[in-house]
């Protein structure tokens, strides 16, 4: 990995990690993140992927 | 709506209507069908060679590989160590975010390829190996330079997910039977992970940048479709007969699965577009997904792009774009014009195609500029930067080994380099074969082929350029070379069977060394010989052109039997016959075979041309109409069709479609005189009018011209007048024609001292008749047949007889010098000189009457045709005033050469008639 993390690229780290996200369903209902992860999550981009590794609770940046 | 223009642009490498059509029709592609209902789709035509690196390049310059640098997949290493992968360093023009970026608008690039090193563009730029993974998660380092701002390098690197992070949940709809593989033994798996990281990483990236960051322009690149396409389309139903029945059942769902998945990304970023937001999603070429998936890949570099359709996707979607509707024509090249055009930039002259106005509800037209890359000012573009990154070389060159786009160098560093050089020169020949610059392809495909003999794909080309450029001795030739050499290098069936008894051997002893270099090596030898069988097959059609262009059409057709036996590839085979019968006007023939063709392959625009050619034949106007529309729906791009589909309505008297056609196909090929021709007939005869009767004679002439306008004169013989045509052509050939006998050899003498050059091929010896020659060409005795030989005829003289006239090809000007003497001094010449044969007849009363036919037809023949002017000249008056010819000939052809020096060639003793008489 980058031996060196600059300013921004740390806040925006924190930022990324420090967000909630929560995604509904079409009916408005919402929908629950299992730990296996879906396909779905990936499909969501990037708060989907952040989303699914705060529930594994392994992101690199709470190893930091 | 707040106007402010904001482009997103989507590529999705080998994406195929072929396979999404039926996916769409099943509701499983929802995203793309809302996209599609909501703007316009269509086919995109790719380019030759169809190698992505040089594709996604021309997509992002709108200028072909010649011009913008990126020749395949690797390049020769600038230090001389070999190669390495094709790095944007060697991009030699601006792409659309180097303008977007000189213009001020906020410009993200995500993945493009090639886009390493990044460029430090008016926004965030990641390579294309920014999330390549061929290492542990612990040791997955980001190579440097691939994230633009530098300083966001370790954020980016967050979004990344290792193909170890992604679970069953992730893979099982992909390969639902995935218990039934042997992971120890198949590694297919992992390959399918790392796709499906690398793609999810893409779009992490990419929907951050959306969500947090202004944006104008953001382009996203995803090649995941292609690389899984090249490992599991052999997989996807119907089933193929080499593939196992267990196979296919574990694999089947790969492609339609990643599809969908490409799909669900597609919502979410169009979720993040608003209605000022143009979409426009594309992919470089299509993939075969049906019975005309290849069985055999021949063994060279690129090889599996044998594999890759013609056709691509694209749909878009925006303001000003119209809803559910089918576009026609687009070309790759066409979208950094149509993307400059809605940010209302204007275009490059030097861009080799215009914008989509056909998707635009309103046809704006754009400014024209002559280059970007002459503009100043910041654009963000790498300055001819060599950038050496050997940690970010090794990982891609690797990934392109392994997808089989790149040859392993081994560990000869040296013949890594020479085949780096060579590679890239052999792109660059089939850049120029594909746009019909065959003078620039034959000396780069000549050095090849010398270098090395055994490899075909240098000699077929080679072959190929030779014929269109009516080379026929080297074609035959290098022919006769490659038909001995091929079959001594191709292994025995036995000996193929022994090496792969081998390789099981050998796999089975130990599983884990199958990638060993001995086995590789042994792969490599029997797909080389394989590949070879082919260029036998493919020489045996090559020697049936070679029959075609020296008119040997029935010897072909009989040689196309005996070697139908030995054939394996019907459809090559039919497709030869086809042309050959249209050759030959069998017009029944080769309609009946173009509709067994199109049974194969529907999506064949050539073939559909070739229907279409039938029918308009047999008069069958209707159906020849609807033939060249198809073709002209598949392909937009094909002059020949446009004019075909014009003939056909022309026929059906529908004029005003017929212009269109024409029309069209003068932009396509603006010397395509028939079309012109047509034209005038049109706006002269049918829809008067004046402006563009105007404009289209006006192409035919110009004031720049070196032949000056000479007094029309009146003269008249056998009681027919002839009035000359005078027109200010430009690059016109010469031409000499009368009837036979009429001293038409006199005057190819008159022209040759006026330093014209004369095409002849000197088969025909002077004798007794015509002691100073005849100044003769074969080709002009069949030129209904063939007309190629004309090609280099600009600027020269050839000699072609009065009845032959009519099948000059309208894509040249022609300034003819036609010969008047008496038909009954031609006949009694002609007579004469059969006597002196020992031919001796009766005098040919009846030839009288259809030479004075023919006479008749040439001024009717010549006035309707623009592209032709014609001086007659009066034999008997040359003879008598040899001055006054040769005054009129130095005139005409602006000879620096004195009257008196011309006037010598007449030899009065030999008008042998008149002395008799």
């Amino acid at each position: 990995m980058n031996k060196k993390i600059s300013k921004e690229s740390k806040e925006l780290l924190k930022d990324l990690y420090s967000q909630d996200y929560h995604f509904t369903t079409p009916e408005g209902k919402t929908f629950p993140i299992p730990k296996s992860g879906t396909l779905g999550l990936l499909a969501l981009g990037y708060q989907g992927l952040i989303a699914w590794r705060k529930q594994k609770s392994n992101a690199s940046i709470v190893k930091q | 709506m707040s106007n402010k223009k904001k482009v997103l642009l989507i590529g999705w490498d080998a994406a195929d209507w072929k396979v999404i059509n039926p996916l769409m029709d099943a509701g499983q592609m929802p995203a793309l069908e809302s996209l599609v209902n909501q703007g316009v789709m269509g086919n995109i035509a790719t380019l030759d060679p169809p190698f992505s690196p040089m594709l996604w390049t021309s997509i992002a310059t709108g200028k072909t590989a010649d011009k913008h640098g990126i020749l395949g997949f690797t390049e020769p290493d600038p230090e001389g160590i070999g190669m390495r992968p094709i790095t944007a360093s060697s991009r030699k023009v601006k792409a659309i975010w180097n303008i977007l970026t000189q213009k001020g608008y906020k410009t993200h690039v995500v993945g493009w390829w090639p886009s390493h090193p990044v460029e430090p563009i008016n926004g965030i730029m990641l390579s294309n190996n920014f999330a390549k993974c061929n290492q542990a998660p612990d040791k997955w380092a980001m190579p440097d330079k691939t994230v633009h701002p530098e300083n966001l390098s370790r954020f980016f690197s967050e979004l990344r997910i290792h193909p170890s992070e992604l679970t069953q949940e992730h893979l099982l709809p992909f390969v639902p039977k995935a218990d039934k593989i042997d992971q120890s033994k198949d590694n297919r798996i992992y390959q399918l992970a790392k796709s499906i990281a690398e793609a999810s990483s893409y779009h992490a990236a990419a929907t951050w940048i959306m969500d947090n960051q202004e944006w104008d322009f953001m382009a996203v690149y995803l090649d995941t479709i292609d690389h899984l396409c090249h490992g599991f389309m052999n997989y996807h139903p119907p089933k193929m007969k080499n593939i196992s029945e267990n196979e296919f059942e574990v694999y089947k769902d790969v492609i339609n699965s990643t599809y969908r998945f490409h799909d669900m990304m597609l919502d979410t970023l169009l979720k993040k577009t608003d209605e000022d937001t143009t979409v426009i999603l594309i992919s470089d070429h299509g993939f075969h997904s049906d019975h005309l998936r290849p069985s055999f890949i021949p063994s060279e570099p690129a090889g599996p792009a044998y594999q890759h359709r013609d056709y691509g996707i694209i749909c878009m979607k925006g303001p000003g774009i119209k809803k559910d509707e089918r576009i026609y024509g687009a070309s790759l090249m066409n979208i950094t014009p149509t993307i400059l055009n809605i940010y209302g930039l204007p275009i490059g002259e030097d861009m080799d195609a215009a914008p989509l106005v056909q998707a635009f509800e309103s046809n704006s037209f754009p400014n024209m500029i002559p280059s970007w890359d002459e503009v100043d000012g910041y654009s963000g573009m790498l300055d001819g930067e060599k950038n050496s990154d050997p940690k970010a070389n090794f990982e891609e060159l690797k990934q392109l080994i392994e997808l089989g786009y790149v040859e392993d160098p081994g560990e000869n560093v040296k013949e890594a380099t020479t085949k780096a050089f060579a590679e890239q020169n052999y792109n660059l020949s089939r850049v120029y074969l594909g746009s019909n610059r065959y003078d620039k392809a034959i000396p780069l495909l000549e050095e090849l082929q010398k270098k090395d003999p055994t490899e075909s794909r240098f000699a077929l080309n080679l072959l190929t350029a030779y014929l269109e450029t009516n080379l026929i001795e080297k074609a035959e030739s290098l022919h006769k070379e490659c038909t001995e050499l091929y079959p001594k290098l191709v292994l025995s069936n036995e000996n193929i069977e022994k090496l792969k008894e081998e390789i099981n051997k050998s796999i089975e002893q130990d599983p884990i060394n199958s990638e060993d270099k001995l086995i590789k090596e042994k792969q490599e030898k029997i797909k080389k010989s394989l590949t070879l069988r082919m260029a036998i097959v493919q020489l045996k059609l090559i020697e049936l052109d070679i029959l075609i262009h020296k008119n040997k059409f029935n010897e072909a057709l009989v040689r196309i039997k005996e070697i139908s036996k030995s054939m394996p590839d019907r459809k090559l085979l039919n497709t030869k016959l086809a042309n050959l019968h249209l050759g030959l006007k069998n017009w029944k023939e080769a309609e009946a075979l173009f509709i067994n063709l199109l049974k194969i392959d529907p999506e064949n625009p050539k073939y559909h041309d070739g229907l279409a050619i039938a029918y308009l034949n047999q008069q069958k106007y209707e159906d020849a109409a609807g033939s060249a529309l198809d073709a002209v729906g598949l392909m937009h791009f094909f002059p020949y069709a446009h004019f075909h589909l014009g003939e056909a309505l022309f026929q059906l008297e529908s004029y005003e479609h017929a212009a269109n056609a024409y029309e069209i196909s003068l932009q396509q090929i603006p010397k395509y005189g028939k079309s012109r021709n047509r034209l005038i007939e049109i706006y002269e005869k049918h829809l008067p009018n004046a402006e563009k009767l105007a404009s289209h004679i006006a192409y035919f002439e110009s004031e720049n011209s070196n032949v000056t306008t000479k007094k029309e004169e009146v003269q008249a013989i056998n009681d027919i007048e002839f009035k000359n045509i005078n027109r200010n052509l430009k690059d016109s050939v010469f031409i000499v024609s009368g009837l036979p006998r009429s001293g038409t050899s006199m005057m190819m003498q008159m022209m040759e001292t006026a330093g014209i050059q004369v095409l002849t091929d000197g088969i025909r010896k002077a004798d007794e008749n015509n002691p100073k020659g005849y100044y003769e060409h074969e080709g002009a005795k069949s030129l209904a047949r063939n007309k190629v030989w004309l090609k280099d005829a600009q600027g020269k003289v050839v000699k072609i007889i009065a009845q032959q006239l009519k099948h000059l090809p309208e894509k040249y000007n022609y300034n003819i010098i036609f010969m008047l003497r008496d038909i009954r001094e031609i006949i009694a010449s002609q007579h004469a000189m059969l006597d002196r044969e020992g031919k001796k007849s009766a005098y040919p009363l009846a030839l009288e009457n259809s030479f004075r036919k023919s006479l008749l037809q040439i001024t009717e023949w010549a006035k309707k045709r623009h592209n032709v002017a014609i001086t007659f000249i009066n034999h008997a008056n040359t003879i008598e005033q040899p001055l006054v010819t040769a005054s009129i000939i130095k005139e005409l052809t602006n000879s620096k050469s004195t009257i008196e020096n011309l006037a010598c060639v007449v030899d009065k003793k030999l008008y042998r008639q008149k002395n008799k008489n």
